[in-house]
């Protein structure tokens, strides 16, 4: 435990002071948060509630949490490109230690970074979306631990970076645009909708919307349950499939 | 001329020897085109209504039915809870709630009876109402398709969407193609070349003349497969070439200038699928001019795909506002030149 406590606060300090997952986390989905919300304007026109801003942020944020698993594999190969390998091979901590904090300590600065994007899109455009906030900040909590936890699974699984980012970037993108993430796609037919249940984002997304203009949180509900689920599913076989040489 | 035309013969003989990649640079427009018909036939204008029945009546249900027979119009009788969130979502455009029964010739004020929703923009609320006042006094549906257009308008046409389209994907070939003379740089081919006794200027209009044939021959290829697969477009065959001589000039000048601007091959072409992408978006291929704000429409003028985009305009319609787009286009592809030309004197050669 005590073991866990210190690589814990190291990991925190270290993704705090972390380049990438600044960028990726608070830069990027800010800055795509007002292109498309200045480009859709004229798209969300009828109900003042819901601006083009408020549509982009619920949708974007998300996607961008999701996206994390990329910056996260890195994380999981830290060891590695620190050449820290062999220290952590000698020190008496177990796997899941080393495991479990990389996993955690990703998940909170990620959030972290997301509130913080809530709280800049609150100050600087006006979103707010009220008493949702807080069901808001937990279904980013989970989304980013399942993130987290698929992220540090596939970092020590595949020992390729251009592989892992090469796989990913292709079914998140298209799993993005099933879910509205670049436009609301729900006018493409009852295919394209059936097709756009096997993304996470559909759900996500719906839930999202769903809690803040409709005051129900029944998918929310569903979605927050079924990715923390998936990610303590992943979070095991991380610890599972873990070897401290995986570092060399 | 011989050395030009060397040098036109010796660069696609280089791009012929990876037969593969030659038929793939070659099929990109097609596939470009096909994507762009898709396209436009998701975006045929079309409204899609969600009917909410909080109560059942004879007068409601009449209603319904010939909303339901009206042309233009996708019913879909919900009993959704999640009504906004649909409608944010895209599913529905707008959605009516039957809040009240009454009988027929009763319902004087429409508001106690419906309730009307969108999020996109106040019209379509204002056309769902006048749908409704129209059936509570008759009996026969309308035909709403033309109304819907003018709702919906600015949906680009199939040629606009096409020539749009290729522009985008033509700008980012013809960067990869003038970029041969960057990794002729890279590779010391060119400084060869400098110490023949022949000039940079041959070269440089060999590699353009062999940009502008290649990008051409990928635009017929991809019209004439059009053209076979049956997917009719309304401007003619013979037109469509001949505008493509155009295009394909803006399109090579534009990719040679970017060329130029770099020292190395990978940054031309990151910076060409960039540029093409965002002259895309500002250009209204992606988003429709008319639903642009204003400060992105002032933009937009700047851009050749708004102007490739009103060229395709004037082709189908003939007509021209105040300023004549294919004079526009011409006259990019002069300032294209002009900039890659003082680009290429501002690089000097220098000799290893």
């Amino acid at each position: 435990m005590n073991g866990f406590i210190k690589l814990m606060a190291y990991g925190l300090q270290r993704r705090i002071k972390d380049f990438f997952i600044i960028i990726y986390s608070v830069v990027f989905p800010l800055l795509e948060i007002l292109l498309l919300g200045y480009l859709a304007t004229n798209f969300f026109k009828g109900d003042s509630a819901i601006t083009s801003n408020h549509y982009y942020t619920l949708v974007l944020l998300p996607f961008y949490l999701l996206t994390s698993v990329i910056t996260v594999a890195y994380v999981a190969k830290d060891e590695s490109l620190r050449k820290t390998a062999y220290r952590f091979i000698i020190a008496p901590i177990d796997n899941g230690a080393i495991v479990l904090s990389k996993v955690l300590s990703c998940t909170i600065v990620i959030w972290l970074c997301s509130a913080v994007n809530l709280l800049i899109v609150r100050v600087l455009l006006g979103v707010s979306f009220g008493s949702s906030t807080p069901i808001i900040l937990l279904m980013f909590f989970t989304e980013t631990f399942m993130a987290s936890a698929i992220g540090i699974y596939l970092g020590i699984c595949i020992k390729n970076f251009g592989t892992i980012k090469g796989i990913l970037n292709i079914p998140l993108t298209i799993f993005g645009l099933l879910g509205g993430t670049f436009f609301p796609a729900g006018s493409l037919g009852d295919t394209f909708e059936k097709i756009s249940y096997i993304s996470p984002f559909t759900w996500i997304n719906k839930g999202l919307i769903a809690a803040v203009y409709d005051n129900d949180i029944t998918i929310l509900i569903y979605s927050i349950v079924v990715t923390l689920v998936i990610a303590i599913v992943f979070s095991v076989l991380s610890v599972i499939s873990f070897k401290k040489e995986a570092f060399l | 001329m011989r050395v030009i035309f060397l040098v036109f013969v010796s660069n696609f003989k280089r791009a012929l020897s990876s037969k593969k990649k030659f038929v793939i640079n070659l099929l990109i427009p097609v596939i470009t085109i096909i994507l762009a018909m898709f396209v436009n036939y998701i975006s045929t204008p079309s409204l899609n209504l969600g009917i909410v029945k909080n109560v059942d009546f004879q007068e409601g249900n009449r209603i319904i039915s010939l909303l339901e027979n009206t042309k233009g119009i996708k019913v879909t009788i919900t009993d959704d809870k999640l009504i906004k969130t649909e409608t944010i979502l895209g599913k529905y455009d707008g959605v009516i709630t039957l809040n009240r029964s009454f009988k027929k010739n009763k319902a004087k004020e429409i508001d106690n009876y419906f309730s009307f929703y969108n999020v996109k923009d106040t019209k379509t609320n204002d056309m769902m109402k006048k749908l409704v006042e129209i059936y509570l006094v008759s009996n026969k549906p309308i035909n709403m398709e033309s109304a819907i257009s003018e709702i919906q308008s600015g949906t680009l046409s199939k040629e606009e969407r096409i020539m749009s389209f290729l522009a985008t994907v033509l700008l980012i070939t013809t960067v990869v193609n003038a970029a041969v003379m960057l990794r002729d740089r890279e590779e010391n081919t060119f400084y060869r070349f400098m110490y023949s006794p022949n000039k940079k200027f041959k070269y440089i209009l060999g590699n353009i003349l062999y940009n502008y044939v290649f990008s051409y021959i990928q635009l017929v290829i991809a019209i004439t497969i059009t053209n076979i697969l049956g997917m009719r477009l309304e401007t003619s065959f013979g037109i469509l070439l001949c505008y493509g001589l155009l295009l394909t000039l803006l399109m090579t000048t534009f990719g040679t200038f970017i060329a130029c601007i770099f020292n190395k091959e990978l940054y031309a072409n990151l910076f060409a699928a960039a540029i093409s992408l965002i002259l895309s978006l500002i250009g209204g291929t992606f988003i429709i001019y008319d639903k642009m704000p204003k400060g992105l429409q002032l933009l937009s003028t700047f851009t050749p795909n708004r102007w490739i985009i009103k060229s395709v305009q004037y082709l189908e319609k003939g007509t021209v506002s105040n300023v004549n787009p294919m004079i526009v286009l011409v006259i990019f592809s002069v300032i294209f030149s002009i900039a890659a030309a003082f680009m290429n004197v501002m690089k000097k050669v220098e000799f290893k």
